[in-house]
This record gives C-alpha cells, sequence and structure tokens, in this order.
C-alpha cells in the first residue's frame, strides 16, 4: 500500500487509516443514515446518526486544521499538536484519556492530514458521559508544556523516520509535493520536516491550540447506540462554556500557475526503480473533480482497469501502479506512482502512462469503463457506510474538506451525472505536460555513496 | 489527580463488564458431495460476501517448492476453463465488488464480496474460479516474476524484512518457517502442475466450509449454491498432521545489515501457542496487559515514557500446530541497545509481578468491546465463521467469547505469563546497519550477522 503525502496518525492502525483515507462518493445507503444537527451558542456543531446496529458510540471531533496552516520552520506543528492532545489536560492526568477508554471497551484514535485533524473514539455505550466530560476537559484546557511537547516530540521523529525516512514511496511522495508545489503549504509533508520538528516551541503549541481549537471551529459527529435527546441535553452541560475564538484568517492560496514540467531525481538506496507522476488538480469546490475521481478509477482500480491491464498484464514493467486524485480544499495533484520490474526503466513506464492519458483525451473511454468507474464509487460508499467510525470520518470528510456533510450524500447524483465527455475533457485540461511533475527513484548502489 | 483516575477506572469497569454481543443466527447443510454451508443474514448494508475456506496451506508446500500454495490460491482467478484472467478482472471489477484468493499457514480462502443485486453473476464466478481454474502457463510466468521483484522491493521494507527473518529463524526446521511467499530460487521451481495437483488435493467439498453472510434471501441463496456446487465432485482432502513446533533455545541476537537504514527494526520472541490452545483466553489477557491497545505496558514504558518509538506491540500469531509469540518495536538507530534493554526488563519485570488486578478488568473489557465492534462487517463474520472451523472451536465460540475472556483468573494468568512468556530462551532479530551495532550487544545473546540478500532468500 503507498503512503500517500502526509496523514501522520497518532499509532498504527492500518485498516482503520484506509477506511478514513478511502475516496468516497456516495449510494443509496445513505438514505437509512438520518442525522440530526444543533449548535451550540459558542459555535460548536453536532451532528448525531442514532444506529443500534452494534451496543457502540463512536464519538468524533473534526478541527478545520491541518497542515495546509502551517507557516515555514514549524511544519508539523498540526500533527505534532495531535499527539499531544492525548496528554492530559485540566481534570485528566496524562495517559487517562486511553486507561478510561479501554477499561470502557473502547479505543482512541486521530489522524491529521492537509486540511483536516479528525479525532474519534469508539467504546461502550454506558461511558459516553465520561467520554463528553474528557473530551470538554481537552477542548477546554490541554495541558500544554515542555514535558508533554518533548516527549512527542521524540514520538513524532520516529514515525517520520518509520514513515518517510526509511519507505520508498514515503519519501517519493515527499519529494513529488515539495517540488511540485512552490508557494502553497501543501509543498510541506503533514508529518513535517526533520529540523521543523525540532524548533516548534511551546509557545508555538499554545497559539495553535487557542486560534484552532476553539469550539467554533471544530465539528463533532456522533453515530451509534445512544439516545440523541440524553446527547443533545449533554453536550450542552459539557461543551457550552467554552469560550468561541476570532475565526482564523483564511489561507491564502498563492500558488501560481505551472508553466512547464518539473523534473526531479532522487537518487537513495533502493532494489527497484520507482517513479512518481503528479499533475496539478483542481479543489473539491471544482465539478471538475468527481470527473477526475472517475478518470483515476478508470486507469487504475482493479485489475482490469487500463493502467493495470496495459503495464502489469501485457507489458509487465511494473510491479503495481496506483493513481489517486487530491480531494482538497485548494487545488492539489492527480497522483500516478509506480514501482519498476526488475530490469525495467522508469522511462518505458512514463511514456507508456503518457500514452495512455493521451489515448483517453483524444479517444475519451468507453460507456462500460464509465460505468464501471461509477459503480466502484459506489460501492466505495457502501464499504463506508459499514462501521459506525466509517460513517462518523466519512460525515468529517466531506464536512471540513468538501464544504458540508451533506455532500457526502450527494455524491451518487454527480458521479452518475458524469459523461464520456467529462471524463475525456478533464483529461484533456489537467492531464497535460505543463502541469506535470515527475520524481524517480534513481537507486544509489553502496559503493557509489 | 491520581485519586480521581483510581474513580474513574472502577466506575467504567463495571460499565465495560455488560459487554455483551449478538451474533446473527446461522444456517447450517450439508451438500450431498460434503460441502458444509454456512448462512448468516445481515442487512446493515445491501452487501453479500462469500468466503469459503478449505484445510492445507503454505506449510504443506513440498521443500523446495516453497511459496506453491501461495501461488496456487493466487493464481486461481488468473484463468478458468471459460474464462481468461482479463474476463475474471473485468466481470468482478465492473461491480464495484472484490474477488480474493490466497493461502495460510493452514489454509487456503477464496472471498467474494459484491452488492446483494449483483450476487447471482457473483455465484457463477466464484464458483468458477474455485472448480476450474486453468493455471495457464503464462499467468504462472508473470506472477512468478512479480513475485520475483515483490522479494526484491521488500529488501527496502526494513520491518518487512525483520518479520520474514524472525518467523522464519524463530521456527528452525519446522514447516512454519518456510516463506510462504517462497524465495526467488523455490518459486523458480513451480511448475502449472504443480499448481493443479495442489489445487486438485485440497480443493474438494468434503475439506470445505462455505460462508455467506449480508443480506440475501436465504432459500434463494441455498437454491442458487447447490446450483453452483451441486455438482462439485466429492474428495476428503488431505489429512497431514503437523507436528507442534519446537521452542528455541538459549539467547541468540540475528542482525540483518542494511547500511542505509536510519532507525532499527526490532522482533523479540520464541514460540507461541496452538490457537485451540486450552489456555487461549488467559493468554489473550495477558499479551493485551502487555503489548496491545494503547495503554499496555510496552506502549507505557517505550513509547509515553520514554519516547523510544512510536510503535511497540506484542502477539500471538494465529497457527494451528503453534503460533509464535514475539514484541515488534522500531526505534532510531542510536537508541537500539537502550530499547532492547528496556523491553527486555518490561518482559522480565512482567514474569516476576504479572498484571494487576486493574491491568486486568482494563484488558477485559477493551477485548470485549473492541471484540464486538469487530463483528460489524459481512467480511469479519464470515472470517469469524471459518475460524471456528479452522481451529476447532466450538459452534458457539462467538456467543460465548466475552464470558471465556472475563472469566480469565489472576492465578491463571501467572502461570500463562510463566510458561509463554519467554525470556531466557529468545530469539532477537535486528534490522539496522552493522557498522552501528552497539558495543554491548553480545550481552542480548549469541550474535550473528547477515546481510539483506541473505535475508531474503
Amino acid at each position: 500500500m503507498i503512503r500517500k503525502n502526509g496523514n501522520g496518525r497518532k499509532r498504527l492502525l492500518p485498516t482503520l487509516a484506509a477506511v478514513m483515507l478511502a475516496s468516497t462518493a456516495h449510494v443509496s445507503q445513505a438514505q437509512s443514515v438520518k442525522p440530526e444537527e444543533f449548535t451550540l451558542p459558542n459555535g460548536l456543531k453536532v451532528v448525531m446518526v442514532e444506529d443500534h446496529t452494534v451496543p457502540s458510540i463512536c464519538f468524533s471531533i473534526a478541527f478545520r486544521v491541518g497542515s495546509r496552516h502551517e507557516k515555514a520552520g514549524i511544519t508539523g506543528i498540526s500533527h505534532l499538536f495531535e499527539h499531544m492532545m492525548f496528554n492530559g489536560s485540566a481534570r485528566y492526568a496524562p495517559t487517562v484519556f486511553d486507561s478510561v477508554l479501554e477499561a470502557g471497551g473502547g479505543y482512541s484514535n486521530a489522524y491529521t492530514s492537509n486540511d483536516i485533524t479528525f479525532y474519534y473514539e469508539e467504546f461502550n455505550p454506558p461511558l459516553l458521559e465520561t467520554v463528553l466530560s474528557m473530551e470538554s476537559d481537552r477542548m477546554r484546557a490541554l495541558k500544554i508544556d515542555a514535558e508533554n511537547l518533548e516527549q512527542e516530540r521524540g514520538i513524532v521523529k520516529e514515525e517520520r523516520r518509520v514513515s518517510t525516512d526509511n519507505s520508498v514511496p514515503g519519501a517519493m511522495f515527499e519529494e513529488l509535493y515539495a517540488s511540485a508545489f512552490v508557494a502553497h503549504p501543501y509543498q510541506n509533508p503533514v508529518v513535517g520536516w526533520m529540523g521543523d520538528l525540532d524548533n516548534i516551541r511551546v509557545e508555538d503549541a499554545k497559539e495553535y491550540f487557542r486560534v484552532y481549537y476553539a469550539p467554533n471551529n471544530a465539528v463533532v459527529f456522533v453515530v451509534g447506540d445512544f439516545s440523541p435527546s440524553f446527547l443533545t441535553e449533554k453536550m450542552a452541560e459539557y461543551f457550552s462554556e467554552i469560550p468561541p475564538q476570532e475565526i482564523p484568517r483564511p489561507v491564502a492560496n498563492s500558488e501560481p500557475d505551472q508553466r512547464g514540467e518539473r523534473r526531479i531525481i532522487l537518487r537513495r538506496e533502493a532494489r527497484l526503480p520507482a517513479v512518481a507522476i503528479g499533475y496539478k488538480t483542481p479543489s473539491v469546490s471544482s465539478p471538475d473533480l468527481v470527473p477526475l475521481m472517475l478518470l483515476s478509477s478508470i486507469l487504475s482500480r482493479g485489475q482490469s482497469s487500463r493502467l493495470y491491464k496495459r503495464l502489469v498484464y501485457d507489458l509487465q514493467i511494473v510491479t503495481g501502479i496506483e493513481t489517486n486524485v487530491d480531494e482538497y480544499v485548494d487545488p492539489g495533484l492527480f497522483t500516478v506512482y509506480a514501482q519498476m520490474q526488475t530490469g525495467a526503466s522508469p522511462d518505458a513506464v512514463e511514456r507508456e502512462v503518457y500514452a495512455m492519458i493521451d489515448s483517453i483525451a483524444a479517444h475519451g473511454v468507453s460507456e462500460r469503463e464509465l460505468q464501471k468507474a461509477r459503480n466502484g464509487e459506489q460501492v466505495a460508499t457502501v464499504n463506508s457506510f459499514k462501521t459506525n467510525a466509517g460513517i462518523a470520518s466519512r460525515m468529517g470528510h466531506y464536512e471540513v474538506v468538501w464544504g458540508g456533510y451533506v455532500r457526502g450524500f450527494e455524491m451518487t447524483g454527480l458521479v452518475e451525472a458524469v459523461t464520456m465527455a467529462d471524463i475525456q475533457r478533464v483529461a484533456r485540461d489537467y492531464l497535460v505536460p505543463d502541469r506535470r511533475t515527475v520524481v524517480t527513484l534513481v537507486p544509489a548502489q553502496e559503493e557509489n555513496r | 489527580m491520581k485519586h480521581l483516575l483510581c474513580l474513574v477506572l472502577l466506575l467504567s469497569a463495571t460499565e465495560g463488564s455488560s459487554q455483551t454481543v449478538q451474533v446473527p443466527p446461522v444456517e447450517r447443510h450439508t451438500l450431498d458431495n460434503g460441502l458444509t454451508l454456512m448462512l448468516m443474514r445481515y442487512d446493515r448494508v445491501p452487501v453479500v460476501h462469500l468466503r469459503i475456506m478449505v484445510k492445507g496451506g503454505s506449510a504443506d508446500d513440498p521443500a523446495g517448492k516453497t511459496g506453491l500454495a501461495s501461488m496456487a490460491a493466487a493464481l486461481m482467478k488468473e484463468g478458468t476453463m471459460s474464462r481468461s484472467a482479463a474476463e475474471i478482472a473485468e466481470e468482478i471489477d465492473f461491480t464495484g465488488g472484490s474477488l480474493t484468493s490466497g493461502a495460510g499457514l493452514d489454509y487456503c480462502a477464496v472471498t467474494l464480496e459484491v452488492l446483494s443485486k449483483d450476487l447471482d453473476g457473483g455465484i457463477d464466478l466464484f464458483a468458477d474460479v474455485i472448480r476450474h481454474p486453468s493455471f495457464p502457463a503464462g499467468e504462472l510466468e508473470r506472477e512468478r516474476n512479480q513475485r520475483v521483484a515483490g522479494l526484491e522491493g521488500m529488501k527496502e521494507n526494513p520491518s518487512a524484512v525483520a518479520s520474514r527473518v524472525f518467523t522464519r529463524t524463530v521456527y528452525g526446521d519446522h514447516p512454519y518457517g518456510r516463506q510462504t511467499d517462497g524465495t526467488s530460487a523455490s518459486l523458480g521451481e513451480i511448475t502449472t502442475e504443480d499448481l493443479s495437483r495442489f489445487h486438485r488435493s485440497v480443493f474438494v467439498p468434503g475439506n470445505a466450509l462455505l460462508v455467506a453472510v449480508g443480506d440475501f434471501d436465504p432459500v434463494q441463496l441455498k437454491a442458487s449454491l447447490n446450483r453452483a456446487f451441486g455438482g462439485w465432485e466429492p474428495g476428503e482432502g488431505p489429512r497431514t498432521k503437523m507436528m507442534v513446533p519446537v521452542m528455541l533455545t538459549g539467547a541468540r541476537v540475528l542482525l540483518v545489515d542494511k547500511p542505509d537504514a536510519t532507525q532499527t527494526q526490532i522482533r523479540i520472541g520464541n514460540i507461541g501457542v496452538p490457537m485451540n490452545d486450552p489456555e487461549r483466553f488467559p493468554i489473550i489477557v495477558a499479551n493485551t496487559v502487555f503489548g496491545s491497545g494503547f495503554t499496555s505496558r510496552l506502549i507505557e514504558e517505550l513509547r509515553v515514557n520514554r519516547s523510544l518509538t512510536y510503535g511497540a506491540s506484542s502477539s500471538f500469531s494465529s497457527a494451528r500446530a503453534g503460533g509464535s509469540f514475539v514484541i515488534s518495536t522500531f526505534t532510531r538507530t542510536e537508541s537500539t541497545a537502550e530499547m532492547l534493554s528496556a523491553a527486555l526488563e518490561q518482559l522480565a519485570l512482567y514474569r516476576a509481578g504479572g498484571p494487576t488486578p486493574e491491568e486486568v478488568e482494563k484488558a477485559k473489557n477493551y477485548i470485549a468491546g473492541g471484540f464486538a465492534r469487530g463483528l460489524q462487517t459481512p467480511g469479519a463474520l464470515a472470517s469469524r465463521l471459518t475460524d471456528g472451523e479452522l481451529y476447532g472451536f466450538p459452534a458457539d465460540y462467538l456467543q460465548n467469547y466475552i464470558t471465556e475472556v472475563q472469566g480469565v483468573t489472576l492465578d491463571q494468568l501467572r502461570a500463562v505469563i510463566q510458561k509463554r512468556f519467554h525470556y531466557d530462551n529468545r530469539l532477537i532479530v535486528l534490522v539496522m546497519p552493522a557498522s552501528a551495532r552497539p558495543d554491548m550487544l553480545e550481552t542480548f545473546g549469541s550474535v550473528s550477522v547477515i546481510d539483506l540478500d541473505a535475508a531474503i532468500e
């Protein structure tokens, strides 16, 4: 599995993480999900989905902040901060948060990405009020001190070593985003640059907490086995007194238009060459994003997809190939990643990928291919409704990134509306050499170093 | 503050212990040819998951042809008598569903998951892949090349290298120590005849359990499965008995040299227990206190107190005749010796003092909650059902799981910790630059060093 740019997590939990990151679309399934919402006077929005399938509750909070809000010199603070959220608050000593949850049959986790920081825990229903007490306490009065910061700094540096420095795809994607973006913070890895991790100070963390962790910058999603009237009453009791803050100034998108291909060589110890390609694409606010998602599916979802069939089956020059479209608040990338088969050259792979894209730009795709892509999105949506945590994280993603959790319920329509002409048009408009950045991994043999 | 903690813990422990689990009822049938069916209706999402499990897997690979079961299982969906690999892929991809096939140490499994509306076509494809794979020579060649390249690529994944070397070494000559995905040499020896022979020997109705979980009409599904599998020629399958693995004795350190690594991947452990060990539940609880979840002893000490790592866990792996016990973690290269001392110290402390009653209560509730939540998806339920059959658990084991966990006593825990959490006899695997080898490494066991290529062969 390729580790995309970003998404440091509090801990290793690959299965759930996959649910979290799954690109999504909507299907009739969502009709059985009936969210109810209200907003406290301090601006904290709460969305509830009552579901008694299993005796468990998922409580989650999405904060409208991520590495997109970071400044030079302290990159990685969003993710480092996410770690600090588990280390105690005014009324709860460090480690109590997790001990209480586990004793109540639950667990907690969180993830940070470019645009969102998402916390969630699942637990047995009787623990609900205790969780509200702990969650409100850390939103009101998180413990932020030197000891806490130093502890997590060391842990996050280990996380960076395992996910980026000692991982070929991790290093490749870091290089790709760092080269594709010259002004936008998407150029920085979510986990942060190693030097910056050493540079973050307690005052930085305190200011970050005050500005971004205010109730009016957060949305709560609760899914599972609870009574909405009880929760409504208790949310007010525990969260109402947390004061709102001035809404942070919006992040400027000063990324200039790219005018020409950028080619980067990454030389490091590796057995097989690899290539990562990124094209500048629009943000989630563009009607072109959904067609691009379907185009990605046509190119690489499943063994019958265009690139998989051509490169893995017919030519046998790669061991695997993946494409993805960023669902970001600001324009992101359409990425392609391939690891070469022994003896194959990245040049040949690049040529094949470009020929395939050009062919779609020139001749389009078949109706069956488009329908297959739509079906794939539909099933991905159904899959996100399998678990309480899946439903909560889907709503959080759409709320913060797409501008409203309701957008997640409208995707079926958007996916069904995409035409063959749309697919051809987005291939022609976006997947062009001038918008492209290419990172090639050149294995550096030990003796040459 | 400490006081508050105790109160809260006590309260939650009571709350957690009320955990129950509602497992939907299972209908069990046996077809005339001996194929067992288990049907479980579960309609949270409009999806059906089919899973067939046969006994016999990678541990049965002939010497010199390791990787055979894994290759055969994978290639079942790369061509049948009436469908090419491309046609199979197109058919499943068009539904948006998934079709998987693979081998474990003791079993092979094929799964299919589709929206309920696509079930009929899905069953047809599923049965074809199971009953009539053709193992085309071209697909074997392609898969072989893929896997050889995959092994080469694995050398850049220190965590995978560490796990592979640990497994191979801890089992010694036992078949469980063989590389389930083969080696570049053994993969080269596998022929299409080997694949067919393996498939014919294990994929027979009397050796198979077919489970369906999801949103379906039981009468209709039974009829469809009867149509698809009723004509499958009967057969009993192999009756091989796997020896119980022998514990590794003495303290050994195996260092895999990865010159460019800036972090050391660490595995510490020995042989574990068979899946249906009578002390299975005490072991699950004991391991949770020590190395599972986010408040385990390993996490508290290695991550929270010392910031040595991002992750630390321990586990008992599942295998019929005997899994392994392993502590897994990683740290920056310079901290390797400190990490080894700290991890072993935790192991020694645990053996000396055992868990506290509070730790045990917390662990039991944590296991119970996770178990209940783990039954939310059709795929997870299907796996649990075939596991029951494979490992010989009682028919009602899902219903009784939480009760069994809650019934574990402190005495049982102290006994299994002494018996199963090996300290003096241990294998330590390190993947790191040999040039950064700590001075005091010999104090952890007799050291041998191998290079990366030897580690993957």
